[in-house]
């Protein structure tokens, strides 16, 4: 099979591999709509100015995180931290939609 | 920096960079053609074509008239004026159903043109949804964000594992391995222009920001798009209120007048195109919007009149910071402003960046094809070089495919629209077949023999229109049309020429093959 193996000390094989690219998907999106969701509730402008100004937020901070999915040895603490903000950020889109 | 970090970044940029590579040069290599929508719109039309000394008092009143009798029940009228980017007069109307339809109209004959074409609209389609409806199948508009963001990650992972990244900027080995050429293309391409691929992946996220992340219309407007967008945008006087019905037949207060009005407050020539809600009713109003071209912003400055008795409603020209910012930034993107100068720069520039995903690709395969330790994993790596061909080769072969089938397809097919796309869809098809059948070491000379083949082809097709001919525009000054038909002899020559150099390459992926199997 091809050289799908990360660097040892980051997690090694299939299933840390699988962890990040989840991580790096559907966790980052949903931990930036929680943040964003939070942030929209306590900034002071007008619900349009809130909307872009959360959004543009959230595409910059995007970049990092996804390069901190990758970077980041502990694949516990990495799923904890996604896991949880992922979560919340799935209930305040269900609750919502 | 941990070496270690390094690794995994190289690690995450090799694997994301493949995996989304393809269809990020998708993105560029249609956003790169997109600059030139209205270019291309016009080309797709034979029978309307520039430059003309066209009246636009005399194409409005066309477009009013014209309205006036196909469409007069309608709740909403759009009348887009002509212009030096493109000649003819569109008008649009709400139907009974409230969908959209459209006709343009020549402005100077006051002809309908029947011909339906999706013109230079394909690119923009294909370039942000894949021409996948957003309702329907938003699968298509949502890779497009992922792989909006994916580019920005690439190249910020790209700047941390490159350690010689600007030393390298200068270095291009053409004589040595290909490994180390590809590698060199792959990095020049790659540093020179990344701060326009930063700015460009950005700006395109910003451009559809509420779609991607839609958390404060979730939280502030309890998820109701359409709400937010008539605030942010300040639609009040164009959209239709389904609650409200039209009032009583009434007497329309000229429509040229209030052009002139809005071109007395703007500048001359500075409508670009005017909303008509509810025409020919005591409710009506009429909305004229500026053109975009005198500033970087994409949200256009509007002024807002009664449509009976022409009094001023509203001028708007100011925003909050918030909303210009977006404007500010989607408006770098779109490429509205600056001139046809500009819109060159950034063509060259995008197709700089999908040269930048193709090489990388293509360095892909190379490299761990040389180092393939097994039979599986040649296998797996030889697919992946027949899926680059299929993509970096296919891609230009099915958009020349579409414009020829724009000049062939005939004016009277049923559904031509959906025809166009078909014909490109097709080519793309035969493409992928073809990479998947033929001899490895043949493909990519092949494809781009192809591709110059049916690039070249779409001037010689122009030929059958004595009115839109290369030699006949190029006598006219119609240099928007003209440009087309240029540029698909330059990448028929450019094809040309890269399928008489690639013949190497394949050579040396056998010999390494062989070291391996041996």
């Amino acid at each position: 099979m091809p050289h799908f193996q990360l660097p040892q000390k980051h997690g090694g094989k299939a299933l840390g591999i699988a962890i990040r690219i989840f991580a790096a998907t559907v966790g980052c999106y949903y931990a930036l709509y929680a943040a964003m969701f939070a942030l929209a509730l306590v900034l002071p402008l007008s619900p349009a100015d809130t909307q872009i100004i959360t959004a543009l937020i959230a595409f910059l901070l995007g970049v990092p995180l996804v390069l901190w999915i990758f970077a980041e040895r502990s694949l516990v603490k990495l799923s904890l931290t996604l896991g949880v903000g992922a979560a919340i950020g799935a209930a305040l889109a269900a609750m919502v939609g | 920096m941990g070496d270690t970090f390094r690794k995994s970044m190289s690690w995450m940029h090799t694997w994301v960079g493949l995996f989304v590579g393809w269809v990020a040069f998708v993105l560029f290599f249609a956003g790169s053609i997109s600059v030139f929508w209205t270019e291309l719109n016009a080309w797709a039309r034979p029978s309307i074509h520039g430059p003309t000394a066209i009246s636009r008092t005399k194409a409005l009143e066309t477009g009013e008239a014209w309205l006036r009798t196909h469409a007069p029940d309608s709740r909403q009228w759009r009348i887009v004026l002509p212009s030096d980017r493109y000649p003819g007069l569109a008008v649009y109307w709400r139907d009974r159903e409230g969908e959209s339809q459209q006709a343009v109209i020549d402005p100077v004959s006051g002809r309908q043109d029947v011909l339906q074409t999706n013109g230079g609209s394909f690119f923009v389609r294909l370039h942000y949804r894949f021409h996948l409806d957003r309702k329907d199948l938003p699968v298509g508009i949502w890779t497009v964000g992922a792989v909006g963001l994916a580019m920005l990650v690439l190249c910020i992972s790209g700047v941390v594992i490159h350690v010689r990244i600007f030393k390298d900027l200068f270095v291009f080995r053409p004589k040595s391995s290909a490994q180390r050429r590809w590698l060199d293309a792959h990095n020049v391409l790659g540093v020179l222009p990344l701060p326009f691929h930063l700015m460009i992946a950005y700006t395109g996220l910003v451009a559809l920001y509420y779609i991607w992340m839609p958390a404060g219309i979730d939280a502030l407007y309890k998820g109701s798009e359409s709400a937010f967008r008539t605030d942010a945008t300040s639609l009040q006087y164009r959209e239709i209120d389904d609650k409200i019905p039209p009032g009583a037949k009434a007497h329309s207060f000229p429509l040229t007048t209030l052009v002139a009005r809005t071109e007395a407050r703007f500048g001359a020539e500075s409508a670009a195109y005017l909303y008509v809600r509810d025409p020919g009713r005591a409710n009506a109003v009429v909305e004229v919007w500026r053109r975009r071209d005198h500033a970087i912003r994409q949200q256009m400055d509007r002024v807002a009149f009664d449509g009976v008795i022409g009094k001023t409603l509203r001028v708007l020209t100011r925003r909050s910071q918030a909303l210009e910012l977006q404007s500010f930034l989607t408006g770098l993107h779109f490429v509205e402003f600056g001139g046809s100068g500009l819109r060159w720069i950034y063509f060259v520039a995008g197709m700089m960046g999908a040269a930048l995903i193709a090489t990388g690709a293509v360095l892909f395969t190379i490299k761990r094809k040389a180092k393939a330790a097994s039979d599986q994993a040649l296998a797996w790596y030889a697919l992946a070089g027949r899926l680059n061909v299929a993509v970096i080769a296919g891609l230009p072969f099915s958009c020349a495919a579409y414009l020829c089938g724009v000049r062939l397809l005939p004016s009277a097919l049923a559904d031509r629209l959906w025809w166009e796309i078909f014909v490109f869809a097709s080519a793309w098809l035969v493409a992928l077949v073809h990479a998947g059948i033929r001899p490895e070491e043949r493909l990519w000379r092949e494809q781009s023999s192809g591709g110059a083949l049916v690039f070249a082809l779409v001037p010689a097709l122009g030929m059958a229109f004595p009115q839109v001919s290369l030699l006949s525009t190029l006598a006219s000054g119609d240099m928007a049309t003209a440009s087309v038909d240029l540029t698909c002899v330059a990448g028929a020559l450019l094809l040309a020429f890269l399928a008489a150099r690639k013949t190497t390459q394949p050579t040396q992926q056998g010999v390494s093959r062989r070291k391996v199997m041996a």
